[in-house]
């Protein structure tokens, strides 16, 4: 479907309640499939490819 | 929360400003898609951002955006909430970056609320919903607005809002429970086969909910579009029909 580069973490707040926002984050840490530099890529990496000024 | 994953950047992230909220709520209800319209502020967003372990949140406004009905309006509305983003975006530095909402269906305002957010404001990019009152994206009515995006090379997000025909699908059902989903699919099927894409391949398109249901549907969808002339023609004749066998009822 896609690259691990085209992947990025949203949580939806406000709409989804912090409970479950951290239900999700809970669940997506425990995926044995991600490295921690595929994680490091989702949840920071490949955003800053696409807005370079968050540097 | 420190993990693997900590200093996260949340790109899809929402405000609703509180003249926003006033305004949505004045013009169509305080139950948007079925589902209550949350209070914000960024101080208990900065509050949640700290436990979640997430550096930035990407601000966007979603379902039902800004334009509900009246151009005027909807021109003056996206302009309050991308200059209230900004604001935002100014007192914590580093903490928010933000999507310009556009008054579309409003071509003109659109055009123009693109350069002032991204050009005086500098936000980080533009929010557009799935559909306009049945308009979506890859519309050819749409084409100045995507072109113009893809001369800034800019990041689209692309929001999911409710179909026009919810009333008969939703089942009574909240939308963000399964019409968003499909409206994603919908948006971003026809940005691939109108040749929007195509069109316009420096625009960086980032879709909400893993895609939808496009994981799912991914290969049929591939399998369907290689048969697209038959189906096209098929469909016309299932459309056909049963207006014929209306008119002639009629007529009788």
């Amino acid at each position: 479907m896609t690259e691990r580069s085209h992947i990025l973490y949203g949580s939806d707040y406000v709409y989804t309640p912090e409970a479950v926002v951290s239900a999700h984050l809970s669940e997506l840490l425990s995926n044995k499939l991600l490295s921690p530099d595929d994680f490091r890529a989702i949840g920071r990496n490949n955003a800053l490819s696409l807005f370079p000024q968050l540097h | 929360m420190t993990d693997a994953f900590s200093d996260r950047i949340d790109v899809h992230f929402h405000y609703l400003s509180p003249e926003y909220r006033e305004k949505m709520i004045d013009a169509i209800g305080s139950s948007p898609d079925g589902f209550a319209a949350p209070q914000w502020s960024a101080e208990s967003a900065l509050a949640m951002m700290e436990r979640m372990g997430i550096a930035t949140g990407m601000l966007s406004v979603s379902s039902p955006g800004v334009h509900f009905g009246n151009d005027v309006r909807a021109r003056a509305l996206a302009r309050s909430v991308n200059e209230f983003a900004a604001r935002t975006m100014g007192d914590h530095r580093g903490r928010f970056g933000g999507f310009a909402s556009l008054p579309l269906p409003d071509i003109d305002g659109a055009l123009e609320e693109i350069a002032y957010a991204l050009d005086t404001l500098k936000l980080d990019g533009v929010v557009v919903l799935t559909n306009v009152n049945g308009v979506y994206l890859g519309d050819k009515r749409l084409d100045p607005v995507f072109d113009e995006l893809n001369r800034r090379g800019a990041v689209v997000f692309i929001h999911p809002t409710s179909p026009i025909c919810w009333q008969q699908s939703a089942l009574g059902y909240p939308r963000p429970m399964i019409e968003f989903t499909f409206d994603s699919t919908r948006a971003v099927v026809n940005l691939i086969f109108s040749g929007a894409t195509a069109r316009c391949p420096k625009l960086r398109i980032i879709v909400p909910h893993a895609g939808g249901t496009l994981p799912f549907l991914a290969r049929r969808i591939r399998l369907r579009s290689a048969l697209r002339s038959s189906c096209v023609s098929s469909t016309m004749t299932l459309r056909a029909r049963p207006a014929r066998t209306r008119s002639r009822r009629y007529s009788r």
